[in-house]
């Protein structure tokens, strides 16, 4: 089932939840709180940054948990993933061996096209599971593909005239 | 007969909504929130409710102080506590149990998982 579907009797509560969530975001504001909350009650993730690349910049619009010194602009990340992503698609990164997470958590790399447009306006960047979240399934991934589809416009569009 | 009635806590409202549309769909029971552990242990006293179902970090109160609080309460010191948190460690699960909660389960909740539990204390 993809992201966007219809919602069904079948569908991941998450999904619904999440859309619902994002719908009824008031602002630009609300719509990064309704972010955060998704990716860390719903996704169990505790390390976002949102990067704009308008410009070119790739600099750190907003996060929540994250390194901001050493992430502070998409240039910390991988060119090749990046690239791809510019192109809309969704690049996770699981690396499951040892040494590579922080106090124990899983690491992981989730790069989301956030799209306006059919145009990549923005990227978020996800980096740590919490320590009870053992990794990323499909049900995930689609929960991820909805914030890529649902979040550009309430966030870059003209009428998301409120700061963050 | 009378749904069962559960007092959900979270300040997260995406948490809240999750919660509600996993009982909605699978359950029978009847749903009340408060969004921080002060309108939780408010709420408590004026609903009743047969269960309460509580996020740990939450502003104002957190939820190990409104779990204390509840166990204090005459009207509420019986009541099942499930805390329902994104802080799995150890040290948050001890601290959990020591202020008073019947059962600790971590987000991302398992919504059968979650069904399943609350059945164990309130039935069908």
């Amino acid at each position: 089932m993809t992201a966007g579907a219809a919602i069904g009797k079948f569908e991941d509560p998450r999904l619904e939840t999440a859309r619902k969530r994002l719908r009824e975001s008031v602002d630009r504001a609300d719509t990064l709180e309704a972010i955060r909350e998704i990716v860390t009650n719903l996704l169990g993730c505790e390390e976002i940054g949102l990067f704009t690349v308008e410009r070119g910049s790739g600099g750190l619009l907003w996060s929540f948990g994250i390194d901001t010194q050493r992430h502070h602009t998409l240039d910390s990340f991988d060119e090749c993933a990046l690239h791809r992503v510019m192109q809309g698609e969704l690049h996770v990164a699981q690396v499951d061996h040892e040494g590579h997470g922080h106090h124990g958590n899983p690491p992981l790399r989730i790069f989301v096209p956030i799209r306006v447009h059919n145009r990549t306006v923005a990227v978020l960047v996800m980096l740590k599971l919490l320590p009870q979240k053992l990794g990323f399934d499909k049900a995930d991934i689609n929960l991820v593909k909805l914030l890529s589809d649902e979040t550009g416009g309430a966030l870059f569009e003209k009428s998301a005239n409120t700061n963050a | 007969m009378t749904a069962k009635k559960i007092l959900l806590v979270d300040d997260s409202k995406t948490a809240l909504m999750m919660e509600r549309a996993i009982l909605e769909k699978r359950t029978r029971y009847q749903c009340v929130t408060a969004s921080d552990g002060l309108e939780a242990v408010s709420k408590a006293s004026e609903e009743h409710p047969d269960l309460v179902l509580m996020d740990v970090v939450m502003p104002r109160m957190n939820g190990f102080e409104a779990c204390k609080k509840l166990r204090q309460l005459p009207e509420t010191r019986e009541v099942p506590i499930v805390l329902l948190t994104t802080r799995g460690e150890e040290t948050y699960v001890e601290a959990g149990f020591q202020c008073g909660c019947n059962d600790y389960l971590t987000k991302p909740v398992d919504g059968e998982e979650l069904v399943k539990l609350l059945r164990s204390y309130l039935g069908e």
